[in-house]
């Protein structure tokens, strides 16, 4: 498979509860107690979870650019990430539009509230991409998934990302003039495959 | 000469092109380059594109003009008024081809959930569709469309910058929703209500998948159904995508369709001229018929659709500031939090619309109807009902609402229609028509009766029908006239016998006399049986709830007797025995002493909200004063939860619940406060930083500040310098906060805490946030870093001068 489109039901996400905890700044027994369950157990219908992925070659130009096809960008993290690797996955995911409706409307109406079901819904993003790592890479030995934002990889590498993707099309994900993505649960990351 | 479009669709089957860039792709366009290049570049080509689909039979060529606008495509111009010049090259000498200008998403999302304004919107679709009307397009698509905002600002686009027709099609996913949530039937509302000739949907879904949103737009449209589906579903066969549906099964479902109702056909992703040459033909000699005229009264949000006349519907009053101090207040203050409150309670209580009144005298209605309309919208889903006497602030809010809304009000005055059905006819709406003209209200329900057919007649004369009406035959107070219950209920009966629906504001009813729910849910009742389609109540009263719930019961309109079921369950509690009342205690305020499992302090320490509130009521009720409760139960509570965070026993979910505990109690304890103690000077600004709309680490503050019962003045997300200064000095507030998230906005941070500076030096400033550390506080010369939420909250007490070591003011 070298394209596709990704979908999941919301119960095929396996929440990470040491995630949960460093979100939410607490321990582990915060992270699963009965607060954060009942917060988890309605943001679930609320998600409506999507994205796509692309398989591509990766290049190494004149002073460390890297191409990969649809793009190119320079960054030294990202260059050290795909070391060895000539080939990555791209891939986008995100939680849905239905997920901030539900964080706007408690922002306005429980901080509290607001921060633990943000807290979780991040969580719940990564394991998204966890899940939809699984779908494409079947078995495949891979590098860990690296996104914009991290490291010196800049945020102005998403518009071609996602444009090479058709994340718009395939999953409503679209960026904003700061080049944040909404739905804001949504990650991009590239995957570098193994040799 | 042409037909007119918007007859001809009435009277036979046209048929659309296919997909364009896959045709495009297989005539050389490369992957990676915007198909719409081709117009000046290649135009040969695309003027091959349209010959080949005319040879196939359709009639209606759609321009290779997706996504182009002026953001994306700075020669928009010329892109535009070539694409359209290959399409009539193409169409040359044929009078029974027309010209789609088509129109796409722009690429990103709307307020609130993105961050495009919806008069930007607007503006971009308007500046492609002006050059195409220019340019002879014949009719505007809107396609592909995932989001309800977004294509109202196409649609009304559309309709401020030409006359042309206006088709819109909609993306609809495996749920059978858009993307950012509206079901079918919203979207029918909405698009017949802004006057869209032809609706329906394309892309995403194979014809197979479309059959059940068929359905529903067979059942509620009365315009002609237009459906363009992919090939089938996708799926990745050598690296490219292919669906699973050659041409000979494609046209097969699409007979399918048509036979269902579907009235112009065409498809998307995948389709081909050959795939439409045999829908064609297959499909071409089926007998046609156009959708017959709907007698649905729908209003909608943005996600669903409430229809009015086929089961009672609660529209809450809540939010109105009449006989309301707190409502009042809230509304003076700009402290919009309350009211959502309200909404989101009503929402909880059975509500189906919600009333949106903000009439006060001192109130720019049309200014802020439409900041509140929005706000509203991002707690609920509910449809809007907007209520004011200003048709300015109407207009205001209706072209801002993201749905089909209800309008409060229209009567029989000539002036009063002339203004508000324009509207209407415009932006789309239901309107709440009283049964009264310039003379006033009639004395018998016949004479009611008449100005209803009266406004229905001025409303056809605007394209309306009655079925954009519901009557209010206005329910008038019994201790003025005896008899005006029983005319007012005839006057609901024999509306409700012409097919009519009705709508009273119930509780008028009883004005001037004691124990007015009593005779409020009597009456309500009584409407009920008489055929009453909504009302206008206070869902909070468990009398007039009662009776809703009872109706619906008897009336067969509650399968398995479900809803009444969960009602009853769910207010038995309610009538349990009252919550013990703490014992009282010397206050101890050390914060050490345990706390009995009943005491309002164990309730705010376990964060636990409800209960809170319950037992600070209890106290005041047994006649405690209420700083004394505050300083007993609510302060040492704070400190214990304080204490255990700091050591690690707590974290941040146990310390803001507890924090919301506590200013839920505050609340009702402040009220029965006397002024003087009421520490209102006591202020803190927040904001976060322009360029940045993390709230939630602001949020966080605001709810701890508040629960030690400062009082926070919130500007929001995304500020800019300006604005805060300006607030701090129209607010005399000398203590501010601010957020910020992202390295990129720390710089309009620093320039914030340099014109605060400079506005006033006796301001502090106080900033936080996940890129902020001590250091980088001082390059920016802020007063205070803040490295958790709770540092500002001391940080207040110091500057206040509520503690011993403090600075003070």
């Amino acid at each position: 498979m070298t394209a596709g489109r990704l979908f999941f039901p919301a119960e095929e996400l396996k929440i990470n509860l040491r995630e949960v905890a460093s979100r939410l700044r607490a321990d582990e027994e915060t992270a699963g107690g009965e607060e954060a369950s009942a917060a988890l157990a309605a943001l679930l219908p609320a998600v409506c979870c999507r994205g796509a992925f692309l398989r591509v070659p990766v290049r190494r130009g004149e002073d460390g650019l890297l191409d990969f096809g649809f793009g190119a960008v320079r960054s030294f993290d990202l260059t050290r990430n795909l070391s060895d690797c000539s080939e990555a996955f791209l891939f986008a995911v995100t939680l849905g539009a239905g997920v901030d409706r539900l964080l706007l409307r408690l922002s306005h109406t429980s901080p509290a509230k607001h921060f633990l079901y943000d807290g979780l819904a991040s969580a719940l993003a990564e394991a998204a991409c966890d899940r939809a790592e699984e779908a494409f890479e079947k078995g495949i030995p891979c590098r860990p998934r690296f996104s914009p934002g991290y490291g010196d990889l800049p945020l102005s590498f998403q518009p071609a990302l996602l444009a090479a993707l058709d994340a718009g099309k395939l999953a409503g994900i679209t960026l904003n003039r700061s080049l944040l993505m909404s739905p804001m649960k949504s990650i991009t990351a590239i995957v570098g495959i193994l040799p | 000469m042409k037909k007119d479009l918007k007859k001809l669709i009435r009277e036979k089957r046209l048929f659309l092109d296919g997909a364009t860039g896959t045709v495009l792709q297989s005539l050389g366009l490369p992957p990676g380059v915007a198909p719409y290049t081709w117009n000046l570049t290649h135009p040969e080509k695309v003027v091959a594109l349209h010959r080949a689909y005319l040879d196939a039979g359709c009639t209606i060529l759609t321009t290779n003009t997706f996504g182009v606008d002026r953001n994306r495509c700075p020669d928009y111009k010329e892109v535009i008024e070539a694409a359209i010049a290959c399409a009539k090259e193409a169409a040359s000498g044929r009078e029974d081809v027309y010209i789609a200008f088509d129109v796409g998403p722009t690429g990103r999302l709307p307020e609130p959930l993105g961050d495009l304004p919806f008069e930007e919107a607007v503006s971009l679709f308007s500046d492609g569709i002006r050059v195409a009307a220019g340019a002879g397009a014949d009719l505007i698509l809107i396609e592909t469309m995932n989001d309800s905002c977004e294509t109202r600002a196409a649609l009304l686009a559309a309709k401020e910058c030409s006359t042309l027709p206006v088709f819109v099609t909609n993306v609809y996913d495996e749920r059978g929703r858009l993307m950012t949530g509206a079901d079918p039937v919203a979207m029918i509302a909405i698009l017949e209500g802004m006057g869209a000739d032809a609706i329906g949907v394309n892309c995403s879904l194979g014809p197979d998948q479309m059959l059940p949103l068929l359905d529903l737009f067979s059942k509620y449209a009365s315009v002609p159904i237009l459906v363009c589906p992919n090939a089938g579903l996708p799926s990745e066969r050598e690296g490219k995508t292919v669906y699973d549906l050659d041409a000979e099964a494609f046209s097969d479902r699409m007979r399918e369709l048509a036979l269902r109702g579907a009235c112009l056909l065409g498809g998307c992703c995948g389709t081909t001229p050959e795939y439409l040459r045999k829908t064609v033909e297959k499909t071409k000699d089926l007998p046609y018929s156009p959708p017959k005229e709907k007698s649905f009264t729908l209003v909608s949000s943005y996600s669903h659709a409430v229809e009015i006349g086929a089961d009672p519907v609660l529209i809450g009053e809540r939010i109105n500031p009449t006989g309301k101090p707190k409502m009042k207040e809230a509304l003076r203050a700009g402290n919009f939090g309350y009211l959502l409150s309200e909404a989101v309670r009503q929402e909880e209580a059975g509500a189906g619309i919600l009333d949106v009144n903000i009439g006060l005298p001192e109130i720019n209605e049309a200014e802020k109807m439409p900041l509140v309309v929005s706000l509203l919208q991002t707690v609920t889903d509910l449809p809007l009902q907007i209520d004011s006497s200003s048709e300015e602030a109407i207009a205001a809010a209706l072209r801002l609402y993201n749905g089909k809304a209800l309008i409060n009000s229209v009567n029989g005055e000539k002036e009063k229609m002339e203004k508000i059905f324009p509207l209407m006819k415009k932006y789309g709406g239901v309107a709440v028509a009283l049964t009264m003209d310039e003379r006033g209200i009639p004395e018998t329900a016949a004479e009611r009766v008449a100005i209803a057919q009266k406004i229905i007649d001025t409303a056809s004369r605007y394209g309306l029908s009655e079925k954009d009406l519901i009557f209010d035959p206005l329910a008038l107070s019994v201790s003025a006239n005896e008899k005006s219950a029983l005319v007012t209920l005839e006057a609901v009966e024999k509306l409700s016998s012409l097919g009519l629906k009705t709508v009273l504001g119930v509780s008028n009813i009883s004005f001037g006399l004691p124990s007015r729910e009593k005779i409020n849910m009597t009456f309500f009742a009584s409407a009920l049986e008489k055929g009453l389609s909504a009302a206008i109540v206070n869902p909070f009263s468990l009398p007039m709830t009662d009776v809703y719930h009872a109706f619906r019961l008897l009336h067969g309109l509650d399968p398995a007797c479900g809803g009444y079921i969960a009602y009853a369950e769910a207010h038995r509690q309610e009538v349990a025995p009252t919550l013990p009342v703490p014992q009282k205690k010397e206050a101890s305020g050390t914060g050490k002493a345990p706390s009995p499992a009943d005491s309002l302090r164990h309730a705010v320490v376990r964060g636990m909200k409800e209960e809170a509130v319950a037992r600070a009521a209890a106290l005041l009720s047994e006649g405690e004063e209420p700083l004394a409760v505050i300083n007993r139960e609510i302060l040492p509570a704070l400190n214990e939860i304080g204490d255990a965070f700091e050591a690690r026993r707590a974290y941040l979910p146990q310390l803001l619940l507890s924090a919301e505990a506590a200013s839920a109690a505050f609340e009702i304890l402040k009220e029965k406060l006397p002024p003087s103690d009421r520490r209102s000077g006591e202020s803190v600004l927040l904001a976060t930083v322009r360029g940045d709309i993390h709230d939630i680490g602001k949020n966080i503050v605001k709810v701890l500040l508040e629960s030690y019962g400062f009082t926070v003045y919130d500007l929001g997300r995304d500020v800019p310098p300006e604005e805060v200064v300006k607030a701090a000095t129209e607010k005399h507030c000398r203590l501010v906060g601010l957020s910020a998230l992202m390295t990129t906005t720390v710089p309009a941070m620093a320039e914030t805490v340099r014109l605060l500076h400079e506005a006033d030096p006796l301001i502090k400033v106080a900033v936080g946030g996940a890129v902020l550390n001590q250091e980088y506080a001082d390059s920016i010369h802020a007063d205070f870093y803040s490295k958790e939420a709770i540092d500002t909250v001391r940080y207040a007490e110091r500057f206040y001068g509520r503690t011993p070591d403090g600075a003070g003011k």
